[in-house]
């Protein structure tokens, strides 16, 4: 196991993609550690008197209109947007893993059934649709995680089904019916780590949409509520200043822009790397 | 009471243009520690046959007649009644080792399961269990470890683990499907005799599927012919051998290319049986072999022929078998 994680990195620092993408995503998660020990200062210190400030010495990247110190708000919305992007996919594997998997071992209505479904789900866009669940559940950090869970659902389905069904097609699979064993201990115990890479692929490139969204509803109010911090909620506070205050838009922005493109460069390198075939035309 | 009889075997294909029999009417038994083999070309449904007895067709096809098996019909088990023989009473060797073992599990991990699965062994046991199995496919542990992956080892020695994984169980029969196909000759040789030797010390029933007879000849005692999903003739493999009667079978004797015969001259050309297996979708009337068979007659052409007995444990479809012939 070590030795086959070592050569994945080996192979990985030779991917421009890897590095980069993996650089930020470390930082990002680095970040987002730090919250739990230490911030510049605590994010629910309202301090008028010091509102809207510039970048100083006491408050590195300034103040919003609260006087809270932008820096440490970034810092605490780096954790929640971990936070809600990781549940957000643990539903959408936890569900849509196992669904894609009997789908594929199925076949039949069974299959037919699970992916109109599928269908049906990924027909709606998925941000509106999280809308619509967070306006009917209520707003707030839970139901967004959900909202946003339930789109991850029909994603991982699909990637599933597709890597399964190849996988079901080669000749171990028929060993191991030989064998004696069930469809479902097979779909299990062969054919979902033969799936594994592309799942991982598909979970990094899920994380960076899930951030998205997260900062897309709490933007809209619909997401994490105050006094908890979250990047979207901080663009939407930052509309009102945009004109004497524009830094307090530019920041979390370049947080989110900065983190989705980390993780998707970071999902880009791993799939070349996780993948001979690509790995060999570089 | 036989340890396998199948009787009367058919297998149909659904299609959009209505049912296709594929396999049809195919009867034979083995005893315990009995070695059988079955040969015909490709695509005459040897390993149909294989797989219709342990019912790992896809449901497209649908096999009627009787598997008995220590007399209980499999045939009507369900699939969970059938998970419990496949692997433990009937299991099977498949033609390709490079692409049958799973390539992100461990051999040992791989051949513990079907223990895990029909014994309920402790670890420690199931751990002493396998490396009594790789020892006995001449894998030693102390060489090989259980931790190997599939793409460490040589062809011949994924085929080696493939049988450590069928005999897990020491199952009653042995169902090899052109175990030695994908390997070269060398090899071909040790992976027969060691199948062989297993089946004796273990005292399983093997099936041995092949298109090459020299393979059917060292390691089987009683043999099937098969031609378009019909057997053609079956006997003892001594018997077979020698007094072969069937057209067929004397067209696939003559196609084996023999030593010191140049094929630069015409006259040593090396023999073939005209023509190519028929499409199972066309209907046909009489013997299924009549278009490709010298000696057929207008009868062949009408009818079909039954099984008759050419000697005691020989049997033949055919109306004009050819008697008296040395093989």
């Amino acid at each position: 196991m070590f030795n086959r994680l070592s050569e994945i990195l080996g192979h990985g620092l030779k991917n421009k993609n890897f590095v980069v993408g993996g650089f930020i995503t470390i930082v990002f998660f680095g970040i987002a550690l730090l919250s739990y020990v230490w911030s510049p200062h605590p994010i629910e210190d309202i301090n008028i008197s010091d509102k809207l400030l510039t970048p100083n010495t006491q408050y590195l990247l300034g103040t919003d209109h609260f006087g809270r110190d932008i820096l440490s708000m970034l810092i605490m919305g780096a954790k929640n947007s971990i936070i809600v992007a990781f549940v957000a996919i643990g539903i959408g594997i936890g569900i849509g893993v196992p669904l894609g998997l009997i789908a594929a071992s199925q076949g039949g209505w069974v299959d037919e059934l699970i992916m109109r479904f599928n269908d049906f789900t990924l027909a709606f866009p998925s941000l509106i649709s999280a809308i619509m669940i967070t306006a009917i559940l209520g707003p707030g950090a839970i139901n967004s995680i959900i909202a946003i869970g339930i789109f991850n659902i029909p994603v991982f389905a699909r990637v599933t089904r597709g890597g399964a069904l190849s996988i079901w097609e080669k000749e171990f699979i028929l060993a191991a019916l030989s064998a004696g064993k069930s469809k479902i201990r097979i779909s299990f115990e062969h054919v979902l780590p033969n799936t594994s890479s592309v799942l991982i692929v598909q979970a990094t490139i899920q994380f960076a949409i899930g951030i998205l969204a997260e900062a897309g509803l709490s933007y809209l109010g619909l997401g994490t509520q105050p006094p908890a911090a979250s990047w979207g909620k901080m663009l939407n506070e930052a509309q009102t200043f945009l004109h004497f205050a524009p830094q307090l838009a530019i920041y979390p922005g370049l947080a989110i822009a900065l983190t989705v493109l980390g993780l998707n460069l970071f999902g880009d390198g791993l799939r070349d790397v996780l993948d001979p075939k690509l790995r060999r035309n570089r | 009471m036989k340890l396998l009889q199948v009787e009367n075997l058919r297998v149909t294909l659904d299609t959009l243009d209505g049912p296709i029999e594929i396999i049809k009417e195919v009867d034979f038994s083995i005893e315990k520690g009995e070695r059988l083999g079955i040969v015909g070309e490709s695509g005459c449904g040897k390993s149909l046959t294989a797989l219709a007895i342990i019912s790992l067709l896809s449901p497209k096809f649908k096999v009627r007649g009787q598997i008995l098996l220590n007399g209980e019909n499999i045939n009507l088990l369900n699939e969970d009644q059938m998970c419990r023989i496949r692997g433990n009473k009937i299991s099977m060797i498949f033609q390709e080792p490079m692409t049958a073992l799973n390539p992100v599990k461990t051999i040992g991990a791989q051949i513990s399961e079907s223990l895990i699965l029909h014994r309920k062994m402790k670890k420690a046991q199931i751990r002493h269990e396998v490396e009594q199995l790789l020892y006995s496919v001449g894998l030693p542990v102390d060489r090989f470890g259980l931790n190997l992956y599939p793409h460490q080892l040589s062809g011949g020695q994924r085929q080696r683990v493939m049988i450590a994984m069928a005999i897990a169980c020491k199952p009653d029969i042995l169902i090899a499907d052109e175990p030695t196909t994908a390997l070269d000759v060398t090899v071909q040789e040790q992976i027969l005799e060691l199948i062989k030797d297993l089946v004796a010390k273990f005292g399983m029933s093997l099936i041995m599927i092949s298109h090459d007879l020299g393979v059917i000849a060292q390691t089987t005692q009683k043999v099937m012919i098969m031609y378009a999903g019909r057997v053609m003739e079956q006997g003892t493999t001594l018997h077979v051998f020698k007094h072969m009667s069937h057209p067929y079978t004397k067209g696939l004797f003559a196609a084996i290319p023999k030593p010191g015969s140049s094929q630069h001259k015409s006259k040593n050309r090396l023999s073939t049986i005209p023509g190519n297996v028929p499409d199972p979708t066309l209907a046909h009337k009489g013997c299924i072999f009549t278009p490709r068979c010298s000696f057929a007659s207008d009868i062949c052409r009408e009818s079909e022929p039954m099984q008759s007995d050419i000697a005691l444990d020989h049997h033949i479809r055919c109306f004009h078998p050819i008697i008296g012939n040395q093989g």
